[in-house]
């Protein structure tokens, strides 16, 4: 009786917690197309849910006093606020158009696909690292016995997002169920699929936005991580997200900025590869807005939080990382890695390999591009997943580990990082390129009457 | 009813009915706690019961811990949790978790990371 009380409260909190982040990335009359901002909302709940878990263990305060917290402060929020509860989705599913139809086919495929595929406590990564993280994380009073293992087969250095998101669950069903990471497994794979048909509807028309979704639901090597239990897919969704707003263009926004840098940096909680993503991004977002200085501001704003969150954890608890310990003290082997050519071959011929087997789609998608739509290629959002990727080469030529070893077992979750951004990209380059001659128009020219620049 | 909501229900009880078949799988959790008599003494016969499917599958710390005590109670060595399961494996001649995918590593690895763990448990 105690657990399904606590289920069921914990439950309304985050439904709660989603309603008024809803309200608030609605504020300041910010336009954003309406499912983009129910992502978003969606997105930040899972960043504050991460962070509330954290902030419990680093003050010592347990799952019950955190949860009595979170209930006044929703209290007082909602006798503020007043929200409304109007369940217009359920209403608008029922009275659904065509096009609502084949999105849900497709998550229905995806369903199946999972029934077929799902293991129950995902790959090698999930119950070596992140399910025992997680574990560590739901035995509060012993979560700092995570770092007693220095091993690099541990990575206690992994930042803790996608372990407290499951730790936090696992508090609230008053167990470690398996089902707690399995369902959030498929959940962010689901989500991505959804954020790149929604995505591209608000830049392209519904048979664009069907073809991006199709391409990563019929992927077979995309949907296999419906249930790895991994970070991975949590940081193509976040990654994706902040591409399809960097797409936006509203300057004139404060929110949005806000948004942004918390999205962006919420990547280096998730995952030590989503800090080099939140340092390109900031780059490339310095380089656009270089002229409206509280444009940037605000965006410096929003990051506040998830890297004080990260800072904290890097600064006061997590070992060194593997790479950066192991490359610290030896620059000259550093630098004479970066210009042994051998390394760059065997990189190549093993990247190829993964890229045309795994990620052949891609391939012809930029062929494509560079076909009919040449000038796409060189944009700023492009240039930002080509600047992540030459990242990911420096990172992997200099790694102080076997190189085979290490792009035997990274580069193919590499790529994946990008892989969902790559699609909307490459499939909104498409639509301007008139590829396919479907009818109809996009969801930012009904509301907006205007494209970005 | 309309087709969105039967599709969105279906979708709904097909995740649910492949959590509800991946729930009966069971590990041999017989296996591991005929291993684990020798620990009883030392975990407290209230622990017995402790080695649940999910302990095993994620080789919970706690497990790990104990483990290391009255493997190596006095060898100042650093365990990992895969030592650990290693060195059991290799004192029980078989797998100890037949789900688990850390053998997908090469023949050489293996073998090297069990003569590198055996070689500093000795």
């Amino acid at each position: 009786m105690m657990s399904l009380l606590i289920f069921l409260l914990t439950a309304f909190n985050c439904f709660l917690i989603l309603k008024f982040v809803y309200q608030l990335v609605g504020l300041n009359e910010n336009q954003l197309y309406k499912p983009i901002k129910i992502y978003t909302a969606v997105f930040i709940t899972l960043f504050l849910l991460s962070f509330v878990e954290y902030f419990a263990l680093i003050t010592n305060l347990s799952f019950y006093w955190i949860l009595s917290g979170l209930t006044i402060l929703n209290a007082i929020l909602f006798y503020y606020l007043r929200p409304s509860f109007a369940f217009d989705w359920l209403k608008q599913m029922a009275a659904a158009k065509t096009e609502t139809k084949v999105v849900m086919v497709l998550v229905f495929a995806m369903s199946v696909f999972f029934y077929f595929h799902a293991s129950k406590y995902g790959s090698f990564d999930a119950w070596a690292l992140w399910n025992t993280h997680a574990k560590f994380l739901y035995y509060s009073h012993l979560w700092k016995r995570m770092f007693d293992d220095s091993s690099l087969m541990s990575h206690a250095d992994y930042p803790l997002m996608l372990p407290s998101l499951v730790a936090f669950f696992w508090h609230s069903c008053s167990g470690a169920s398996f089902i707690v990471p399995l369902l959030l497994s498929f959940s962010f794979v689901l989500l991505n699929a959804l954020l790149i048909y929604h995505g591209l509807r608000k830049f392209t028309n519904a048979g664009y936005a069907t073809i991006g979704m199709l391409i990563v639901v019929a992927d077979p090597n995309f949907q296999i991580h419906n249930s790895a239990q991994c970070a991975d897919t949590l940081l193509a969704m976040f990654i994706l997200l902040c591409v399809i707003l960097f797409s936006e263009d509203k300057q004139d926004s404060i929110s949005t900025a806000i948004i942004m840098g918390i999205i962006a940096a919420a990547c280096t909680w998730i995952k030590n590869e989503g800090d080099l993503f939140f340092m390109m991004f900031t780059i490339v977002f310095l380089i656009k807005y270089a002229k409206n200085p509280k444009f940037i501001c605000c965006y410096f704003a929003g990051v506040v939080l998830p890297m004080l969150t990260t800072l904290s954890f890097k600064l006061f608890f997590s070992p060194p990382n593997d790479l950066v310990a192991g490359n610290k003290d030896l620059l000259h082997q550093t630098l004479g890695r970066l210009i042994d050519p051998s390394r760059y071959t065997i990189l190549l011929k093993m990247g190829l390999d993964v890229l045309v087997s795994n990620f052949w789609i891609l391939i012809v998608l930029v062929l494509l591009v560079a076909v009919f739509r040449r000038g796409s290629l060189i944009t700023l959002p492009f240039i930002l997943l080509y600047m992540v990727f030459a990242g990911y080469v420096v990172i992997l030529i200099t790694t102080p580990h076997n190189l085979q070893w290490h792009i035997h077992n990274s580069v193919d979750r590499l790529i994946l990082h990008i892989y969902p951004a790559f699609v909307f990209l490459t499939v909104v380059a498409l639509f301007k390129a008139n590829f396919f001659k479907f009818q109809g128009e996009p969801s930012f020219n009904r509301q907006d009457k205007k494209w970005p620049a | 009813m309309r087709p969105v909501l039967i599709l969105f229900i279906a979708t709904i009880l097909i995740i649910a009915a492949k959590c509800i078949a991946l729930s009966s799988i069971n590990f041999d959790v017989d296996e591991v706690t005929t291993l684990m008599k020798p620990l009883v003494p030392v975990m407290g016969s209230s622990k017995v019961g402790f080695f649940t499917n999910e302990d095993v599958s994620t080789y919970n710390h706690e497990v790990y811990l104990e483990v290391k005590n009255v493997l190596v109670p006095n060898v100042d060595v650093e365990m990992t949790q895969l030592d650990t399961i290693l060195l059991l494996e290799n004192k029980q001649k078989k797998p100890l978790f037949p789900m688990a995918d850390y053998r997908t590593l090469s023949e050489s690895e293996n073998s090297t990371h069990r003569a590198y763990i055996l070689k500093r448990v000795k």
